[in-house]
């Protein structure tokens, strides 16, 4: 956690200094659990790091304001959640889509077995299986943004939907309906269903 | 031979409209957000309903997968380029 003095630094000097020292021990301590998220939310290793980047940057500039109300890493959560929004409009990418929850429930009788390896295969060789995990980030990456970071945020990295909420500004409601959505909708995919169904302009 | 009883079980036809119920709020069970009785309902539906049961059995490994799914970490040398390009940054501020 960023350290808060109770004590104003006298001169710039060292209030640069104590800045940088907070900084370095964010950096240090949370760089790993950012580039994950980064990856994780972006795909691409070098957008991943532009991600991280504009992270501690913004982190670096609001030190001085966290007031600890919540967790040091919600906290770089939020700032990342809105400096990749930040970079999306940049990119002017597709608007946003919404994903139709009565599209994605399987209907009684369409249902296809899923080609997920069942529980014979063992954690190890589950995360070694590259096709699989490969066919995990693909369909992850084909949801839409705002769905795609409930799910990495909830599934992915151990958040509480209340958690999920504070970052992105939801209600839990809110969360747990757009998680619902996602999971259904990256099942779907590995199912190896077609993807233009259940999405909704 | 008795009459009137059925000794065999024969598998009972669900309506869509109750599977679609149960489906749309099968994410909230696998995570224990629902008040018991609904967890009773769900379960016991389940227990009757094959195309359910594989339907959430299918959701439950797709969000397994989701929590052990890992990503390439960032070397040391990585993450000491990444903080000298974010320290020039700040400089620049």
């Amino acid at each position: 956690m960023p350290p808060r003095s109770s004590t104003q630094p006298r001169d710039s000097a060292a209030a640069d200094a104590q800045s940088a020292a907070a900084f370095d021990r964010l950096y240090r301590d949370h760089v790993d659990r950012m580039y994950r998220f980064a990856q994780r939310l972006c795909g691409s290793p070098d957008d991943a790091k532009d991600l991280v980047q504009e992270t501690f940057l913004s982190a670096y500039r609001s030190l001085k304001d966290f007031r600890g109300e919540s967790s040091v890493s919600t906290w770089l959560y939020t700032i990342a959640a809105h400096a990749c929004q930040r970079m999306r409009r940049k990119r002017k990418g597709e608007p946003e889509r919404e994903l139709s929850l009565d599209a994605l429930i399987p209907t009684a009788d369409g249902d296809m077995p899923l080609q997920v390896p069942g529980e014979d295969l063992s954690p190890e060789e589950r995360l070694q299986h590259k096709e699989l995990r490969h066919s995990l980030f693909s369909a992850v990456h084909k949801l839409p943004k705002k769905y795609r970071m409930v799910l990495v945020l909830r599934d992915m990295e151990g958040l509480s939907a209340r958690e999920v909420g504070a970052v992105m500004g939801l209600t839990e409601r809110a969360v747990k309906s757009r998680l619902h959505r996602a999971r259904l909708f990256v099942r779907h995919e590995l199912n190896g269903q077609r993807t233009s169904a259940p999405v909704e302009d | 031979m008795t009459t009137g009883r059925r000794t065999t079980r024969t598998p009972r036809r669900h309506s869509a409209v109750h599977c679609r119920k149960i489906l749309r709020t099968i994410s909230e069970y696998l995570d224990n957000d629902l008040p018991k009785s609904m967890c009773a309902e769900i379960r016991k539906h389940l227990g009757a309903c094959v195309k359910c049961e594989r339907v959430v059995h299918s959701l439950k490994r797709t969000i397994n997968l989701c929590k052990k799914a890992d990503v390439a970490r960032l070397t040391a040398a990585g993450k000491t380029r990444l903080r000298k390009e974010i320290l020039s940054a700040v400089s620049r501020l």
